[in-house]
């Protein structure tokens, strides 16, 4: 999301991201971050929550007003009201990368999945860049 | 229900993360992956501002091709990179969800849980924000290789929030 947030933001329009996992946003240099502790599928509140929702989103709206300097970083203090470990918050059957992980097919998952992969991040936002500008 | 406020609190990036997910998230890397940071400043108040939303919950109409899940499935470190447009006017009775990291019965029983449409247009009504355009975008959160999300979907994404003359995209991750 992070990346994709760079990408509208350098084509000039104001960027904010309500990150649940701000970890992302050092390493990716996303412009605007609200972080938030919610549930993964549950972003901004209960379904039905008219007043919660209302509540987060006019934070983030706030801090996107507030962050001054790029990557800047708002920490919302929202706390979600139930334990994790209780909460339903998991997909009906583990991800079909969740289920390898488990299995131990992945046998050094941190290099496969992220770091293997993402290290070339900057090269790739220079080429969208490249073609970004040759589209103009 | 009003949330719960604690004043001064710090994000924990990994309180809802289960095992394998935490796994997924040591993948980040320490060392910041970029050269700068691109800053385009807020140029007028909220009030006078459009605005567009932008998820990650792999949200299709029911009349889109959806997104790959199946794909996925054959091969889990492949994530579909494509993007979908979504009217302002949408409901839930007019979506899918194709997006197999999630729980999406909540999307279901309230897109505004990560689209949040018909909040930001209460928010227009009551003046907080100038206007929702017409147009928002989904694409779909899992990626190992974001070459052509980066390349291919952003870009466009960008360009039709421009040509709608956008000053704030609000970005909702699932």
């Amino acid at each position: 999301m992070g990346l994709v947030q760079r990408v509208i933001e350098e084509a000039g329009i104001s960027t904010l991201c309500v990150n649940m996992v701000p970890d992302y946003s050092r390493a990716y240099g996303f412009p605007r971050v609200a972080a938030l502790e919610y549930p993964f599928s549950l972003t901004l509140g209960r379904p039905g929550d008219r007043e919660g929702q209302l509540q987060v989103i006019r934070a983030a709206l706030q801090a996107l007003t507030e962050i001054q300097e790029p990557g800047g970083v708002v920490h919302l203090p929202f706390e979600w009201p139930e334990d994790p470990t209780t909460g339903d918050i998991h997909p009906p059957e583990p991800s079909p990368i969740a289920k390898l992980i488990r299995q131990g097919k992945v046998p050094n998952p941190v290099e496969v999945l992220g770091q293997g992969r993402w290290r070339s991040v900057d090269a790739i936002l220079r080429k969208g860049r490249k073609l970004a500008a040759a589209a103009d | 229900m009003p949330a719960k406020v604690v004043e001064g609190k710090v994000v924990d990036s990994y309180r809802f993360s289960g095992p394998a997910a935490k796994i997924m998230r040591q993948a980040i890397p320490q060392e910041p992956q970029y050269d700068c940071i691109p800053w385009t400043p807020l140029k007028k108040p909220l009030r006078e501002c459009r605005v567009a939303l932008l998820t990650t919950a792999g949200i299709s109409l029911k009349t889109d091709v959806p997104f790959d899940m199946e794909r996925e499935r054959q091969n889990p470190l492949w994530g579909d990179p494509s993007f979908r447009k979504i009217p302002h006017w949408v409901t839930e009775k007019d979506i899918e969800v194709n997006h197999i990291h999630i729980k999406a019965d909540y999307l279901y029983q309230d897109l505004n849980v990560a689209l949040p449409l018909q909040r930001f247009q209460e928010l227009a009504q009551l003046g907080e924000i100038g206007a929702l355009v017409p147009t928002h975008y989904s694409i779909m959160g899992y990626n190992t290789d974001p070459t052509e999300l980066v390349c291919t979907s952003a870009p466009q994404i960008a360009a039709g929030m421009k040509a709608e003359e956008v000053d704030v995209a609000f970005l909702v991750p699932v």
